[in-house]
């Protein structure tokens, strides 16, 4: 190497120097270290500066088997995934709301005027309703005020003023989110249930004057509905077996998870589905396959998984939609009797994790997959928009034939991303707003992990379940990466 | 380039040096102390009183400064483990914090200084003793000592026509009174905004009817019992039926930010929303605020054994700092006139030293005309006060978090009372055993202790006596006092 050569890559490396040093002190040690800790008995109350002589002591899987054991991994896991399943709804809405920034807002078009109109007349219509003295509560005013000022805002700058005021909560720091989001929830006086109690109490009266036997009803048509839902899954599957678009695996994996949910049904005690028919309903799905589908064009077993999977997900997200409403029909007039009331939201049982998840949409929308989606859409070639239109393509055939597969890339990482950061989150929120409570409804594995080393000193057992975490964070990306690829290569 | 990035090396050199030097010229003559405390006036009040008191008395010189940024527990472990911690540490009895510090080997042992210098155990409460100590080794001496009774509003019980509730009552008697209470506070079919009490504790309903977590020697737990699931179904008919106590729910609504000494449930005490609140006597320091109430201090209901639960703020010396001599100091500052009459002064809580509980000052402040019934109460209360039981084959943090974990699983119908306590006792069983097996330390001691409670347990059912000195539990030594069983 020439000495110039030579001096510029230790120019180079004196610049790289201080980020190497940092990833090797606050990453790459930090991470070895845990992992060996992992297959230890550290513990800080025998092991630390202060009981000289005692090193901690390699116990092999220990930790890991006593993981597997603990009579609330089920719960936290469960927990952690079920904050995951907000996963898509956080990517299609940023997308959308991406979608909608894209647009050119001219400040003088037609549509910013009517806006405008609108938003005027919506401000004179809350200020005479306070002037008669309906509705004249400080929220109220205070939310139309502040709709009207973001509707001039985008008429004098467009949408870059859109774009700021969506990418704002992301500027905030989650505490302050968090202590916002806790006053909105408050099951008194919170905004959320004063907007939700009045329609509450249209549903009981209107519940109350209709026959219990109509909610039955309905109970039942809903959940047919599911089943219809399931029959039109098997079908898409046994269609794409017989064109050789997927293999057995691929039908087999997918057809177990169309037919979860009724297991899951029979524990509904208004379906009188016992465990074994819901087996039999899925051995015979299984065995209907195998034979209608044997002996059709030859194809890899795992061929059009990513597909099939997708579709399964589809199917099944449907069919427990389906059943919780059939469920929410039977359940209403009852509860309606004792008098509806809005939700508890982080005080309840029930409602403390769609409530947490509902913050996590609201903050995911303008999050940087909105950016990233932004920058995604502006990078598609205008040639394609025309070109689909001379061929008659109309706004759903435009997005779906154009955009969608535009955007797979963008996709791809977001899931990924998300995903990643979905599995691994939830501890500043427990920490924050619940304590990881009511009955440990929105306890995580990352809550569980802090608990565990810093509460009472376990540090080998909860580098474990770090580890333990990072495997199904690992499993889950491996899957992504896949069969998603294959859509982003396609 | 390269001279950008000289510059900016240089620059970081030079900064460094400066701040180097900006922390010497700071650190002055003396040396300086932290104690990781919280900041507010009291705390300032007794820092500069502590400086006096050491100038009046010649004791050797030093800064004591309070670091109220690291109070977290989290923080003290970990900084306590790395020795980065702060010289003298602010410890809460209550939730067996010094049992886990002193398992980690954080906490300096100042018996011998407690005897020298007067600040052993027989300087402060008997209820109190057992918290500072583990073993017969003293590790802290208490800043001020809370018991935690019903606090009365009395304008509130005669606005509702409600009589004055007595000083002892049975459980009965508090759901009867309350009930007649809420009736009338509260207009039929309108949202409820007056409650009887802020909320009550199902271990203190437990221990009231002879039950508690632990059994006698702390070596397994013994709430497996019909009378704690009495306790747990009560407080949720309480809650949720009768609606004596506010649910999760209406706390939230009640919620509001919180200022010095927790004021928001205590505010609503003032305005009427609570009939009583549980509190100790520090309460005083927000009430005085208010202006004057008419008040009064009884005992919680009690289901056969009046009883009532206590702790304390108390400071420890920290292991592994480099002035523990001076540190010491401040211990006995804690046990001194100077620093017990700013507490009885201030109502912040009972003076760790009782002996100061018996002036005048303490039960007539003259300030305080209106206050003069709410004071003699909490001494009175002192000597049916019993501390929380923490068992070193367990950490009390996993037994917290069971507990409260059960607890709400009952309480938001996840189970039955029944399924919650035989669940929570297996649990907690089940991390004694795996405390033991991390730990082979304990074990020759857990063996020692099991076979004295199989021996407890054969003189119970025998209907024999029982030498108190047996007893870790503190819970069970007055339960078996007062029962006659111990000798």
């Amino acid at each position: 190497m020439k000495r110039s050569g030579k001096q510029n890559l230790l120019i180079g490396l004196a610049f790289l120097a201080p980020n190497i040093a940092g990833f090797l002190a606050f990453t790459l040690v930090p991470l070895v270290v845990s992992l060996i800790m992992a297959f230890t008995n550290w513990d800080l109350r025998l092991h630390n500066m202060f009981k000289p002589g005692v090193a901690p002591r390699f116990v092999g899987l220990d930790n890991f088997y006593r993981l597997f054991a603990e009579p609330q991994l089920g719960q936290y896991l469960g927990n952690t995934l079920f904050f995951m399943a907000g996963t898509p709804f956080c990517i299609a809405g940023s997308l959308a709301l991406a979608m909608m920034l894209n647009r050119d807002r001219s400040p003088r078009s037609r549509r910013a005027l009517a806006m405008l109109i609108a938003g005027a007349g919506l401000v004179s219509a809350c200020v005479m309703l306070a002037l008669v003295g309906l509705g004249a509560t400080g929220m109220v005013l205070l939310v139309t005020g502040l709709a009207f000022a973001i509707l001039l805002g985008g008429m004098a700058g467009g949408s870059t003023v859109y774009r700021t005021l969506f990418y704002i909560p992301n500027f905030t720091a989650g505490i302050a989110i968090f202590l916002l989001w806790k006053k909105l929830y408050n099951p008194t006086s919170g905004p959320v249930n004063a907007a939700i109690r009045p329609v509450v109490t249209l549903i009981q009266a209107i519940v109350l004057a209709i026959p219990t036997s109509a909610f039955t009803l309905l109970a039942y048509a809903l959940f047919a509905l599911a089943m219809l839902a399931l029959i039109w899954g098997l079908r898409q599957l046994q269609h794409a077996c017989r064109s050789a678009e997927m293999g057995h695996l691929s039908i087999v994996l997918s057809t177990i998870i169309m037919a979860l949910p009724l297991l899951v049904a029979w524990r509904i005690h208004w379906l009188i589905i016992p465990p074994y028919a819901a087996f039999g309903v899925l051995l015979i799905a299984v065995v209907y396959f195998i034979v209608t589908t044997y002996g059709h064009e030859p194809c890899r077993a795992d061929e059009g998984l990513g597909t099939a999977l997708l579709l399964a997900c589809t199917v099944l997200t449907l069919e427990f939609a389906l059943i919780g409403l059939a469920a929410v029909c039977n359940e209403l007039p009852h509860v309606a009797r004792q008098g509806l009331a809005p939700p508890e939201w982080l005080t309840s049982y029930y409602w403390a994790k769609p409530a947490i998840m509902l913050m996590g949409f609201w903050a995911a929308l303008g999050s940087n997959t909105m950016l990233l989606y932004l920058a995604g859409l502006s990078n598609i070639p205008a040639e394609l928009y025309e070109a689909a239109s001379i061929d008659g393509a109309g706004r759903f055939q435009n997005f779906w034939h154009v955009t969608w597969p535009q955007l797979a890339p963008t996709t791809f990482f977001v899931v990924i991303m998300s995903v990643i950061g979905g599995l691994q989150g939830g501890f500043d929120t427990a920490k924050a707003m619940t304590n990881g409570g009511p009955a440990g409804a929105t306890t995580t594995l990352s809550f569980f992990i802090y608990t565990e080393g810093f509460q009472t000193g376990r540090l080998g057992y909860s580098s474990a379940i770090a580890w333990v975490l990072f495997l199904l964070v690992l499993a889950v990306t491996a899957f992504n990466w896949k069969f998603g690829r294959r859509y982003v290569n396609d | 380039m390269k001279y950008v990035f000289m510059a900016a090396f240089v620059l970081l050199v030079l900064a460094s040096a400066a701040t180097h030097f900006a922390i010497q010229k700071n650190s002055g003559e003396v040396p300086v102390l932290y104690w990781v405390t919280d900041d507010n006036p009291a705390r300032r009040e007794q820092v500069r009183r502590f400086h006096a008191w050491l100038e009046k008395n010649h004791y050797p010189s030093f800064e004591l400064r309070t670091d109220s940024a690291n109070r977290d527990v989290s923080k003290t472990i970990i900084q306590g483990v790395s020795g980065m911690c702060g010289d003298i540490l602010d410890v809460w009895s209550g939730t067996g914090d010094m049992v886990y510090f002193q398992q980690l080997g954080i906490l300096a042992d100042v018996t011998r200084e407690g005897v020298d210098m007067g600040f052993d155990p027989s300087h402060t409460y008997p209820s109190i003793a057992p918290q500072i100590t583990l073993h017969g080794r003293q590790y802290m001496f208490p800043c001020n000592v809370s018991c935690f009774a019903p606090w009365v509003n009395l304008a509130t019980f005669r606005k509702y026509g409600q009589p004055r509730p007595p000083w002892r009552w049975s459980l009965e008697e508090f759901e009867a009174r309350g009930k007649a209470f809420v009736a009338a506070a509260n207009p039929p079919g309108q949202p409820r905004q007056v409650f009887f009490v802020d909320a009550v504790s199902v271990d203190q309903i437990a221990r009231s009817l002879g039950v508690t977590l632990f059994n006698e020697t702390l070596t397994a737990a013994a709430i497996d019992d019909p009378r704690y699931v009495r306790s747990l179904k009560l407080v949720k008919q309480w809650t949720y039926q009768d609606h004596l106590i506010p649910t999760a729910a209406d706390l939230s609504s009640f919620s509001s930010d919180s200022g010095y000494f927790g004021g928001s449930f205590l505010q609503l005490f003032h305005q009427g929303s609570y009939a009583m609140v549980n509190c100790g006597r520090y309460a005083l320091v927000q009430f005085r605020q208010f202006g004057p109430m008419e008040l009064a201090v009884v005992e919680p209901p009690n289901g056969g054994f009046p009883t009532v639960s206590t702790a304390t703020r108390a400071a420890a010396i920290y292991s592994g700092s480099k002035h523990k001599d001076l540190a010491i100091n401040f211990l006995k500052f804690l046990a001194s006139k100077d620093y017990n009459s700013q507490v009885v002064d201030d109502a912040d809580a009972l003076p760790p030293n009782p002996l100061y509980t018996r002036d005048e000052a303490f039960s007539h402040p003259a300030r305080f005309p209106t206050e003069w019934e709410c004071h003699d109460p909490w001494p009175k209360l002192q000597e049916i006060a019993i501390g929380p039981e923490f068992s070193d084959f367990v950490p009390s943090s996993t037994v917290w978090r069971l507990v409260a974990l059960y607890q709400d699983r009952y309480m938001n119908d996840q189970c039955t009372a029944e399924q919650a306590v035989h669940d929570l006792a297996v649990e907690i069983n089940a991390e004694i055993q795996r405390t033991l097996e991390e730990n082979p330390v304990l074990r020759p001691r857990y063996q020692q202790m099991l076979a004295l409670q199989r021996e407890i347990e054969q003189l119970r059912q025998g209907g024999r006596t029982v030498a108190v000195e047996w007893i870790d539990n503190p819970f069970h030594r007055e339960y078996y006092r007062f029962k006659g069983w111990s000798k």
